[in-house]
């Protein structure tokens, strides 16, 4: 995409222009175009997912209580949680196109929708909006028990549903997916890390006089997520629905593998909000690890009693303390690295925030391994018992030692994203500074973090069912 | 013998409850019935609990019966004196225990699980009665708290006030916006 964008840069200053290598088509694949082209997709994946997740509800709100026997709790927290790091390390945000918010939103307006425009604010501060939801979620799973608790993660999934209900009526297309869904701005910066994306040709678009990839045909809405894919440099937002695909009447749009990570060495313009989220997170996955080990009651304990005999204040004590900690380690490698790149704090952050990314998933991704490894046949269990038979064990696939040593190896491999993330962008430096000494500080915050959770790692973690 | 439910207290809807019996002697069967408030009766069919073995999870104990309540404790069952039985005819009539270990004292341990639906919240009664061949049915009896299942009122009526209100606006607005368009 960034040599697409070159040749294009280099044309109109009227500079002789190279024929940019274009990377692999999948679209090339005859079947899997008329596929992605059919009106079956993703209708043949969103109906069974918002049927499952109608019944994922009503489990979790009227199902058992224990949370090891409610296969709501298990289908989401064990099976669902651990595998979408994964689905979006894969596939970037497909999961969006088939997410059951998202056909809950079009089946609302067929009905009654409005279609009004999305406010202005929430465009502006909608990814503030997102980092706020999601530190509000996340603190809210442990002072009212939403994750351990099937009512908790009921309720928390009906008010979503709300939300999505109010959004989809007033707004057009997804407001709530692109401005508000927590998940959502996760998966954004995951995607970042994707090995797929989906791209127009820019030669060809530049011939286009229908612009029906944004405002869709006769058949086809528009991109749901406000994307226009002509100018589309990255895939935070788009959910490769195919609606763009469908619609685009010149076969512009090409869906490509690629290097994992690579659109994070190349941010054409950086956003500190998104960096913020990406630094917040490893806050986040930080406090899960924790309270899931040995010494987390005790500290609370001891916490709770100094202050005011309040668990919910001992928490968001903790809970504060986890979110600023890596948010002020990043600053002050930011200081030191703005320094030599003669760029300030912010605009450092902003650059440099997103080589966490490649982090953030490899240990979002380890954390919930041990949930979906360590707990997985508890799904087998739940599911044998809704069919009449009863049948237990223990809940693990996989020996803890053998789960251990596949964290290990998938945080190495996050962190050596990290590293190689920074020193990209270190070398995108647009000063003439010494690029090398812009990327020291945030190599020694990175190696912070793996060692951190490496260690973590190795301290025996609470089930979650 | 201890009896679980899969909620942290019985409740209206449908439960599931796991009878367990420490020492449970061979060729007797196992019967569990509730009896409700207004005396209804609810019997409870039990199937034998088919236990896995599996890779050391580090937690050494099985899935779900490790962070299952005790619902209620029914002491005085365990080892009764219709222990000296010898017959293997299975507990619930599924031609076998597949379930059953060796345990300390010679017998075995028993577990099965079966659901019931509980119509109304209040004080019931959890009725245990074990059949011999040999020896006179032993019967134990213990109440359990039945509390209202399901979200709480307050939240099912937040949410669906929310979401029926703005569907009914927004379905009202369409109408009225395209009436005035023509």
């Amino acid at each position: 995409m960034a040599a697409s964008n070159k040749s294009i840069q280099e044309s109109s200053k009227g500079l002789r222009v190279t024929p940019q290598k274009q990377p692999y088509n999948l679209l090339s694949l005859p079947w899997l175009k008329a596929f992605l082209k059919s009106r079956w997709f993703p209708a043949i994946l969103t109906y069974p997912t918002l049927v499952l997740f109608t019944y994922i509800v009503y489990t979790l709100l009227w199902g058992p209580e224990a949370p090891s026997a409610n296969l709501g709790t298990s289908l989401t927290w064990v099976l669902w949680w651990p595998l979408i790091p994964v689905f979006m390390f894969v596939l970037g945000r497909f999961w969006c196109a088939i997410c059951p918010f998202a056909t809950t939103i079009d089946l609302v307006q067929k009905v009654a929708g409005l279609g009004r425009p999305v406010p202005p604010f929430l465009k502006k501060y909608g990814i503030w909006i997102i980092d706020a939801v999601f530190i509000l979620i996340t603190w809210s799973d442990h002072v009212f028990g939403i994750v351990e608790s099937p009512r908790g993660s009921g309720y928390l999934l009906g008010l979503m549903v709300t939300g999505v209900v109010v959004t989809g009526v007033l707004f057009e297309r997804r407001a709530w997916c692109r401005y508000v869904c927590f998940l959502g701005g996760l998966s954004g910066n995951y995607s970042r890390s994707s090995a797929l994306e989906l791209r127009a040709t820019p030669e060809i678009c530049a011939t286009c006089k229908t612009q029906n990839c944004y405002k869709g045909d006769e058949k086809t809405p528009g991109c749901p997520v406000f994307e226009f894919p002509r100018t589309m440099q990255n895939s935070a937002n788009c959910n490769l629905c195919a609606n763009c695909i469908k619609t685009c009447p010149n076969d512009s749009i090409r869906l490509s593998p690629r290097t994992p990570t690579r659109e994070l060495w190349f941010m054409a313009r950086p956003k500190f909000e998104e960096s913020f989220l990406a630094v917040v997170i490893v806050g986040i996955v930080l406090i899960q690890n924790v309270t899931m080990l040995s010494f987390w009651e005790p500290t609370m304990e001891t916490l709770t009693g100094m202050l005011l005999g309040s668990r919910t204040l001992a928490f968001t004590a903790i809970f504060l303390v986890a979110m600023a900690l890596p948010f002020g380690l990043v600053a002050v490698a930011s200081k030191f690295s703005g320094a030599e790149a003669g760029e300030s704090f912010h605009q450092n952050f902003a650059r440099f925030g997103y080589a966490i990314i490649p982090l953030d998933l490899a240990v979002h991704i380890a954390h919930n391994m041990f949930h979906l490894l360590a707990e997985g046949k508890s799904i087998y269990y739940n599911v044998a018992a809704l069919f009449g038979s009863q049948v237990t064990g223990p809940a693990a696939l996989l020996s803890s030692g053998t789960i251990q040593v596949l964290q290990f190896i998938t945080v190495g491999l996050g962190v050596a994203g990290a590293m190689f993330t920074a020193y990209k962008i270190a070398g995108h430096s647009k000063t003439e500074g010494n690029k090398l000494r812009t990327f020291w500080p945030h190599l020694a915050v990175i190696t912070l973090f793996g060692i951190v959770n490496v260690y973590l790692f190795t301290l025996p973690m609470m089930h979650r069912v | 013998m201890a009896i679980h439910d899969d909620s942290f207290s019985a409740k209206t809807g449908a439960n599931t409850f796991t009878v367990e019996i420490g020492d449970f002697p061979a060729g007797h069967t196992v019967h569990l019935k509730l009896v409700g408030p207004q005396a209804q009766v609810v019997a409870v069919p039990l199937q034998d609990l088919l236990v896995l073995e599996g890779p050391d999870d580090g937690h050494g104990d099985s899935a779900d019966m490790a962070n299952m309540p005790g619902m209620a404790d029914m002491p005085g069952m365990d080892g009764h004196d219709t222990a000296s039985s010898g017959h293997d005819s299975g507990s619930t009539g599924h031609g076998g225990t597949p379930d059953a270990h060796d345990t300390a004292n010679g017998g075995q341990a028993y577990t099965a699980r079966g659901k019931a639906v509980l119509d109304a919240p209040g004080t019931w009664k959890v009725v245990v009665k074990i059949d011999g061949d040999h020896d006179g049915p032993v019967t134990a009896e213990a109440p359990i708290d039945v509390h209202p299942g399901g979200p709480a009122p307050l939240y099912l009526g937040f949410t669906g006030v929310s979401m029926g209100g703005f569907l009914t606006y927004g379905i009202v607005r369409r109408r009225n916006e395209r009436g005035a368009g023509r």
